[in-house]
């Protein structure tokens, strides 16, 4: 259930100064810079967004703004804490193959804060999507394996997003916020001496390990102007963010006490990329219970740089007892030749019930996205396709739980349906060590999510 | 209310429950489509053999040629070891087999067994005719439409026919002369229009011969391009290209592709087995490294369809009885996942 601005107040273009100040600190406190991509990305936030296909950014006001729209953060009418599960299983297959893609199950927490400082409203909004397996995965890219980019090591990860937004006048808001995501650089280092003749006894090896997970940040940023009751304009920033996972290990062992053995690898490789984002969208309310929202997405996928992880490997043994090749190369990061999306949204809402006690919304959404990569003719085996997914849902909320509740309780769910269109892979070489392929399938997702809306 | 309240406690409570679901699910499978390996040696629970080495798909005294599948039976070309051998022809590579030292090499048909393995092998050819000197050998068998089987060979004096009523039948020769003078190594496939298309090795490279009938061949293309693009600096050079096998596959895109499979003699005493692949059956895009993945020199490479589009490849491996190279039957599969358990 969104709750909807109701209020008449007259408003002016003009902005106050007190405004304007708060408006500066909170812009000047989001430094862009690059940083990573996260499972909202692919799945979306919260029941009600999905529900609706994701074409909610112009009049989102429930704590999935936090992902969708920050600005949206300062429409609430007050406290509102939300907790959810939804679960998405892909039946993905590449030449009639299932493919191990595994389930996406995530809890997601939302919360925002509204304070009102005379006519102004500051929110403050917290959102985190938290997968049910590992708060972050990486997995290096193997050539020769089909390999689900959108919907397998992508959406394993924690996403973590803090905004803030001001309503400075009635029918205008704007927020901003950053999310984090965690790179990490790994470090393995072993030293000692490795004896030949009863290595497991005689071997004195010892081994350091460092691992360093530490946070980078993006920015979005949006605004949504309500002029009326029966519309609304939104559009939202989401920056680009790059995830880099660095493996070093170094072994310096002295074999059987005749030859020191150097070994060195170097690894650097992209596990995550998020491209930036522009969502501009309109939702109208035709008719009192009924609301149609429109979204267009903007995906700058053509800046993604190379999955294919950039390695160093140096071998050395002094004296040269034994023969060890000259070189040993290591991969070679190539270029993905993603190109730009716009993903079209479409989502609508009508109020069937609507009594002083229980109000009931029926939901439904549509997206079309296609898929950035490209087909695969070379060496590279990113199979993804273009998406139609499709959803229903609902949202009831009670309203009369006085004494029990001073606000509102909301149950929301929903069900979502995603075809992945079978694309045909034809390698330029006859002999290409993987071969021509077919990839397609579904998913199907659900989830639920319950909020409660203090007054 | 209260009851709304103690509903949404076990709404929150079953959510944090789903959280602590889930397991870690495999790298997906690797694909491999285009049959260049590397292939997997099949093992003893897949064959029903415990002979060595890996992928031994049939166990036999004496020496093999290799051999080639079609349908469930399996022709190979075997000699047994002589008495008294005369002294090996050093110029050979160190692992082929030296014929000289074996008696006549004769045809055989040996029937799949329980599992993937070959078993109950029995003379299906013997050298006969005149030109054929004293031994068969470098079996190739297609099976026609009406059920008889064509058997082509290669013996002293070229290439030769035979045909039989069934692919179990009694094999008769066709006419009293080779089919190609000189050659050897036949193998033979279908070309898409009602034609028949067959490579073969003769004077260190691979040739093709076209036919309308499958029975009266002309040389089309005397050697085939089928260099590497580029050697390596350690890579030794390539001397000479011998026993083609050939099939023709359709790929998950609804390509034909012609797999031409064939053996390299290197300068190093080696030899591997390595592929090309064509459209149109000539021109084709040679593979720039062998197509199995072990260290032993890998030879007379035929390949085989399975129904669920695995392909399976027969060669021989390295293998030696009291020192003498004898060579193995052996099988592997791409992808390599595949099994036949």
């Amino acid at each position: 259930m969104q709750p909807h601005d109701t209020s008449r107040h007259s408003s002016s273009l003009g902005l106050r100064a007190d405004t304007a100040l708060v408006i500066a600190l909170l812009v000047g406190a989001i430094v862009p810079s690059t940083a990573s991509a996260t499972p909202p990305d692919t799945y979306g936030f919260g029941a009600r967004a999905r529900a609706l296909g994701g074409a909610v950014t112009a009049d989102v006001s429930d704590s999935s703004a936090s992902y969708h729209n920050p600005a949206g953060l300062a429409a609430a009418e007050g406290i509102q804490l939300s907790i959810g599960y939804l679960s998405l299983s892909p039946f993905l297959d590449v030449n009639g193959e299932r493919s191990n893609v595994e389930r996406f199950g995530s809890l997601e927490v939302g919360m925002i804060a509204p304070v009102k400082l005379g006519d102004v409203t500051v929110a403050f909004g917290l959102a985190l999507m938290l997968p049910d397996q590992r708060l972050a995965r990486t997995r290096s890219t193997i050539l020769n394996r089909p390999r689900w980019e959108m919907y397998d090591t992508r959406s394993q990860r924690l996403f973590l997003a803090a905004n803030l937004a001001i309503r400075p006048v009635r029918w205008l808001t704007i927020g901003a916020g950053i999310a984090f995501q965690a790179p990490s650089e790994l470090t393995l280092d072993i030293r000692g001496d490795l004896a030949l003749a009863n290595p497991e006894a005689n071997s004195r090896l010892e081994h350091q390990f460092k691992g360093d997970l530490t946070s980078i940040r993006y920015p979005a940023v949006g605004f949504q102007i309500r002029p009326n009751d029966w519309v609304s304009f939104g559009m939202t920033y989401r920056g680009q963010y790059e995830l880099a996972n660095r493996i070093i290990a170094l072994a310096d062992v002295r074999v059987a006490r005749i030859a020191d053995l150097t070994f060195g690898l170097d690894t650097l490789s992209t596990s995550l990329f998020g491209p930036q984002q522009i969502a501009t969208s309109f939702a109208v309310h035709p008719m009192p219970n009924v609301r149609i929202g429109l979204e267009l997405l903007w995906m700058n996928w053509s800046a993604h740089p190379s999955l294919i992880p950039a390695e160093d490997i140096t071998l050395g043994l002094e004296p040269a007892i034994v023969e060890l090749p000259g070189n040993i190369e290591g991969r070679v990061a190539v270029p993905l030749g993603l190109r730009d999306v716009f993903v079209p949204r479409i989502g609508v809402e009508w109020t069937a019930i609507r009594t002083h006690a229980i109000e009931l919304d029926l939901r439904a959404g549509y997206y079309y996205e296609k898929t950035p990569f490209p087909l695969q003719r070379g060496i590279m085996n990113f199979v993804d396709g273009d998406e139609h997914s499709a959803s229903i849902g609902f949202g009831l909320r009670l309203t009369d739980l006085r004494p029990t509740l001073p606000g509102a309780l909301a149950i929301n769910g929903y069900l979502q349906w995603s075809h992945i269109v079978s694309r045909t892979h034809v390698k330029d070489s006859l002999v290409d060590p993987v071969g021509d392929y077919r990839a397609g399938g579904n998913l199907l997702g659900a989830g639920v999510q319950l909020e409660v809306a203090f007054q | 209310m209260t009851r709304a309240m103690l509903f949404a406690l076990a709404l929150g409570g079953a959510s944090f429950g789903c959280a602590s679901l889930g397991a870690e699910a495999a790298f997906p499978d690797p694909i491999q489509t285009s049959g260049v390996g590397p292939f997997r040696p099949l093992d003893a629970a897949e064959t029903g053999l415990e002979a060595a080495p890996a992928g031994r798909v049939l166990a036999l005294t004496g020496a093999t040629g290799g051999g080639m599948r079609v349908g469930e039976r399996f022709f190979h070309a075997r000699a047994d070891a002589l008495a008294e051998p005369p002294e090996r022809d050093e110029t050979l590579p160190a692992t082929a087999v030296d014929w000289a030292r074996f008696g006549p090499r004769r045809i055989e048909r040996a029937r799949r067994g329980p599992a993937q393995g070959m078993m109950a092998s029995e003379v299906a050819l013997e050298a006969g005719a005149a030109w054929e000197g004293d031994a068969v050998f470098d079996p190739w068998v297609v099976l026609l439409e009406d059920g008889r089987a064509r058997l082509y060979y290669a013996a002293a004096g070229g290439i030769g026919l035979a045909e039989a009523p069934s692919v179990d039948g009694v094999f008769s020769r066709v006419g009293d002369a080779p089919l190609l003078e000189g050659a050897r190594g036949p193998t033979v496939v279908e070309d898409g229009d009602g034609g028949w298309l067959m490579y073969f090795e003769q004077a260190g490279g691979i040739g093709l011969a076209t036919s309308s009938d499958g029975r009266d061949f002309t040389v089309e293309i005397a050697q085939l391009v089928l260099d590497r693009r580029a050697l390596a600096e350690d890579d030794p050079e390539e001397l000479s290209f011998h026993r083609p096998g050939a099939v023709w596959a359709t790929t998950p895109a609804d390509r034909r592709v012609l797999r031409l499979y064939f053996e390299v003699w290197k300068a190093d005493g080696t030899f591997e087995a390595t592929m090309a692949a064509s459209l149109d059956g000539r021109e084709l895009e040679r593979l720039e490294g062998p197509v199995y993945g072990g260290d032993e020199s890998t030879g007379a490479p035929a390949p085989f369809l399975t129904d669920d589009g695995a392909t399976l490849l027969y060669f021989t491996l390295d293998h030696a009885v009291g020192g003498e190279p004898v060579r193995a039957p052996v099988v592997g599969v791409t992808p390599t996942i595949t099994r036949f358990d």
